[in-house]
């Protein structure tokens, strides 16, 4: 059985972030072709669509559905699903194994946004300060310390301590994390 | 509000509706206890749970303004309970358990070094849905085991707090409460853990991995140290050589320290005959007091030095290892390897002995133990041995190489062990006629260098208990004992009356004695204790023992001073019968002694093991079970051991 | 898989397996304990040592050290050779 286990996703109750092994699926985005045993948790609305990132799957409810009542459905199939990840397909038919530079970036992108709102982010505003996401380029995250983090020398650990290891562990693709004011 | 409630004297009323309670859970070793000590600062209340034999302990933390009540649930590995002690922790958190509520919110406790174990715990007790905070133990032995972990990323992962506390440090304890206060805002899990057996391993691997877990190294020292403690010849050569050192320790090294204390009471009676002005006050000082609670606190430094022994024994984490050895001697008695280091702190003394069959997971094993544990020759016989032996044995007589004494006392060590066992074996049978029986398993904790502090604590405490036990019990029983001797008084007319020259003190205490209350006591039971030879003052004697066995010594060295204030010891030897059909024979006599001995092997003449009995099994049936059984055993076996030494002539 | 299946009782001190069944026999409870305990299908077990006396064992499963006596160890399935 695949190792899994489900976070929440700030900001969006209705979606689950199931942490899977990096590199297991073969795919990453927005996924039309997934096993059949997920594929009967579209077709009956309990799941409103799945994305697939480097390290996790995020399923998102259908309307009227709550984790409560579906949640073990929902890993249950997971786990049927996961036994077979050549079955797993994007959107766009394509396969990222050849997928171009700026998919991954905008999916860098979307992880950095998420851990910024999260977490990470939390702890910065819990000491008084913010980091705010400038951009993703070839793989490198660069953002902008505001508040209290400006200048402080904790701030550098806070960045590549937290910020780099979280990203990482979603998207190891990741090249690193800059500061502009750096 | 429901009778169980002031049963356990846990709380006020009041405090069950408004005061937050907080329970902590984890597996046996967790390290649940300290998190708790370092929550509560050691102030519980230790009471039992409604009906069972399970002990409970309470205790409560402020935070803010805010008290909290924290529980400290019975140890377990999973939410399917199979020992009785696990099935009250489960009760508990489903709010099934009659007088005791059900708590507000769960600190689940895990140790750092067996995370993959534990999380399956972890999924189970989170899956019961309250809110929940985990505190992470021993991540300072599993950094020096080269281990890792996340803490902060194992939160998010579980979807719960997630606190480290090195509670022998106190390391992160401030940082639990300071959560504790926020529990009502504390995040769970978005979706339960799953309870399929293969889903939920998948679970914990994948919370592993995120929270970048490595699992600790073996320890090495453990293993090199395993390699020779545990080997089948060196190992069962140094378990023995630990018994030996251990009975050696108890009676070689702290002989010196005992005459210390010896001659420091002569001292004090010496002074005390010399320097106290009217006679009655000068006895009640020099013999009730001083002679009574002298004779007992002469084996505070054995006592002392026993308790050390177990306290270091069990901080390095050899009694695990001796449990493991002798596992498979105990199971011939249907017991497993904890109950014998519960009968080895017997040796000690039989309250600890019962207080550790708390390690014991199966109910059935754990009453079987406390059952059999007074009848291990603990501290408290000693000096009635000592002073009895030297009666029955001359210190010069040998067989080979041996001390005659010394094999006696030898002797009666054994019996006590054999019959402890044998003991534990009947009452394991009949307990074992209902129920499932629990499965044997025992974790080996890696050896470690104890914390000082912790092992002389463990030591004071024990040592206090014997202490409080001399100032209360033997004290009260020295004193009512030496009114009893000499009331009441004699007038002068009545003793000329009745022919004693009063000219003799000798004569005239001799008098006083055999007319005095405490004589009329002993000839009241005479009929019970006749067919073992006991004369009235010997009755006086075991009844006076009943409270604590010590006081035996201290009551005859009171009635042998009351007769002959001269010379005690001579007046002891040369006691003879002064009335019923023995009259003027001697009454220390082989049989009569032997079968003393053999009374106070298996009689249960200890009001603290009944109390604890009482406390550790929660009701009374088990103290009384274990008193008449002990009782009727010591009678019986008295009588047997009489009759055998007139048979063999002696 | 595919090696021979073995009772963990059966297992010399220094081997290892991978647990591949957990019978409980009459007493359900065995089972349930045993799992609690980490020998679930799947987990590694190395025998570690023998008590002096032969019984118990000492077993190394989910990273820590537990004892089990023979009857229990008897329970547990093993394909032996894991790595």
């Amino acid at each position: 059985m695949v190792p899994l286990h489900p976070q929440r996703v700030p900001g969006e109750p209705d979606s689950l972030r199931w942490i899977v092994p990096a590199g297991l699926l073969p795919c990453e985005g927005l996924l039309a072709q997934v096993p059949s045993a997920l594929a009967a948790l579209l077709a009956d609305g309990t799941l409103e669509r799945v994305t697939a990132e480097p390290a996790a799957v995020v399923t998102r409810l259908g309307a009227g559905r709550s984790w409560g009542r579906d949640g073990a459905s929902v890993r249950t199939a997971l786990h049927a699903a996961l036994a077979e990840p050549a079955e797993w397909g994007p959107a766009d038919g394509k396969d990222t194994g050849t997928g171009s530079r700026s998919a991954d970036d905008a999916l860098l992108y979307a992880a950095a946004r998420d851990v910024l709102a999260g977490t990470v982010g939390d702890f910065a505003r819990s000491h008084g300060g913010a980091i705010e996401l400038v951009g993703v380029h070839r793989g490198v995250v660069t953002v902008r310390l505001g508040g209290a983090c400006r200048g402080c020398p904790a701030s550098w650990l806070t960045l590549h301590q937290r910020l780099e290891r979280e990203l990482r562990r979603r998207c190891p693709g990741l090249v690193g994390v800059r500061d502009t004011g750096a | 509000m429901s009778a169980g409630c002031h049963d356990t004297g846990v709380g006020a009323g009041a405090d069950l509706v408004q005061v937050p309670r907080v329970a902590l859970v984890g597996s046996p070793n967790a390290g649940k206890t300290s998190v708790f000590n370092g929550l509560t600062g050691l102030r519980a209340r230790t009471g039992n749970y409604p009906g069972v034999t399970v002990s409970r302990f309470v205790g409560s933390c402020r935070v803010g303004g805010q008290r909290y009540v924290v529980e400290d649930l019975p140890g377990l590995y999973g939410l399917e309970p199979v020992s009785p002690d696990e099935r009250i922790t489960v009760d508990v958190l489903d709010g099934r358990l009659e007088g005791v509520p059900r708590p507000d919110a769960v600190l689940i406790v895990v140790d750092a070094t067996t995370l993959r174990r534990s999380l399956g715990c972890v999924a189970q007790v989170l899956g019961r849905g309250l809110p929940a905070c985990v505190v992470v133990t021993f991540t300072d032995e599993l950094a020096r085991r080269q281990g890792r972990l996340d803490v902060e990323a194992l939160g998010q992962a579980l979807g719960v707090p997630v606190v480290a506390v090195v509670g022998h440090r106190g390391y992160g304890v401030s940082e639990l409460r300071e959560l504790m206060g926020g529990w009502r805002a504390w995040t769970a899990p978005a979706l339960a853990p799953p309870t399929d057996p293969a889903e939920r391993d998948a679970w914990v691997e994948s919370v592993l991995a995120f929270a970048d877990y490595r699992a600790p190294e073996r320890h090495r020292v453990t293993r090199r140290v395993d390699d020779v403690l545990l080997h089948p010849v060196w190992g069962t050569l140094v378990f023995f050589a630990v018994m030996v050192l251990f009975f050696q320790t108890v009676f070689t090294l702290a002989a010196p320290l005992q005459d210390g204390v010896e001659s420091l009471f002569a001292r004090l009676a010496e002074l005390v005959a010399e320097r106290v002005g009217p006679a009655w006050l000068a006895g009640l000082l020099g013999d009730a007091l001083i002679g009574g609670v002298g004779g007992v606190l002469v084996f505070v430094p054995q006592i002392v030095l026993l308790f050390l022994l177990l306290a270091l024994l069990e901080g390095v984490g050899y009694m695990a290892r001796a449990a493991f050895v002798m596992d498979r001697v105990m199971a011939r008695f249907g017991l497993e390897g904890r109950a014998f280091v519960a009968l080895l702190s017997s040796f000690a003394c039989a309250v600890p002995g019962i207080m550790a069959t708390r390690t014991l997971p199966s109910a059935r094993d754990r009453l079987a133990t406390m059952m059999a544990a007074p009848l291990m020759t603990c501290s408290a016989r000693l000096p009635v041995y000592v002073l009895l032996i030297g009666l029955l044995v001359e210190p010069s007589r040998k067989v080979g190489p041996f001390g005659a004494q010394g094999l006696v006392m030898f002797g009666l060590y054994l019996l006590g062990a054999v019959s402890a066992l044998l003991a534990a074996w009947v009452f394991k049978r009949i307990g074992d006629r209902r129920g499932q029986p629990v499965p044997f398993y025992m974790e080996l904790p890696p050896y470690r260098l104890p914390a000082p502090r912790a092992v002389l604590v463990a030591m004071w405490s024990s040592a206090r208990a014997f202490l409080r036990k001399c100032s209360t019990v033997i004290v009260g029983t020295a004193v009512v004992l030496w009114l009893l001797l000499n009331l009441p008084l004699q007038s002068t007319a009545h003793l000329r009356a009745a022919g004693v020259d009063t000219g003799d003190p000798v004569a005239v205490s001799a008098y006083s004695v055999d007319h005095s209350y405490a004589a009329g006591l002993g000839r009241a039971v005479a009929p019970v204790f006749e067919p073992l030879g006991f004369d009235w003052r010997v009755n006086i004697g075991v009844l006076s023992a009943q409270g604590a066995r010590e006081t035996f010594v201290a009551t005859l060295g009171q009635v042998a001073a009351a007769e002959d204030p001269e010379d005690p010891a001579r007046a002891l030897r040369e006691m003879t019968y002064s009335d019923g059909p023995r009259a003027g024979e001697p009454v220390f006599t082989a049989p009569t002694v032997a079968a003393l001995l053999v009374y106070f092997v298996y009689a249960l003449q200890c009001m603290a093991t009944v109390a604890v009995l009482r406390r550790e099994t929660g009701t009374w049936r088990w103290p009384v079970i274990a008193f008449s059984y002990l009782t009727a055993l010591a009678w019986v076996m008295a009588w047997l051991a009489r009759t055998v030494t007139v048979l063999a002539g002696g | 898989m595919g090696g021979v299946q073995r009772a963990l009782a059966e297992l010399e001190p220094g081997a290892r397996g991978s647990v591949s069944e957990v019978v409980g026999g009459e007493v359900p409870a065995v089972a349930r304990r045993l799992a609690d305990l980490g020998f679930v299908p799947g987990a590694v077990v190395e025998v570690v040592r023998r008590a002096p006396l032969r019984d118990p064992v000492v077993y190394r499963v989910k990273d820590y050290e537990v004892c089990l006596r023979r009857a229990q160890a008897a329970c547990v399935y093993v394909v032996e050779g894991q790595p």
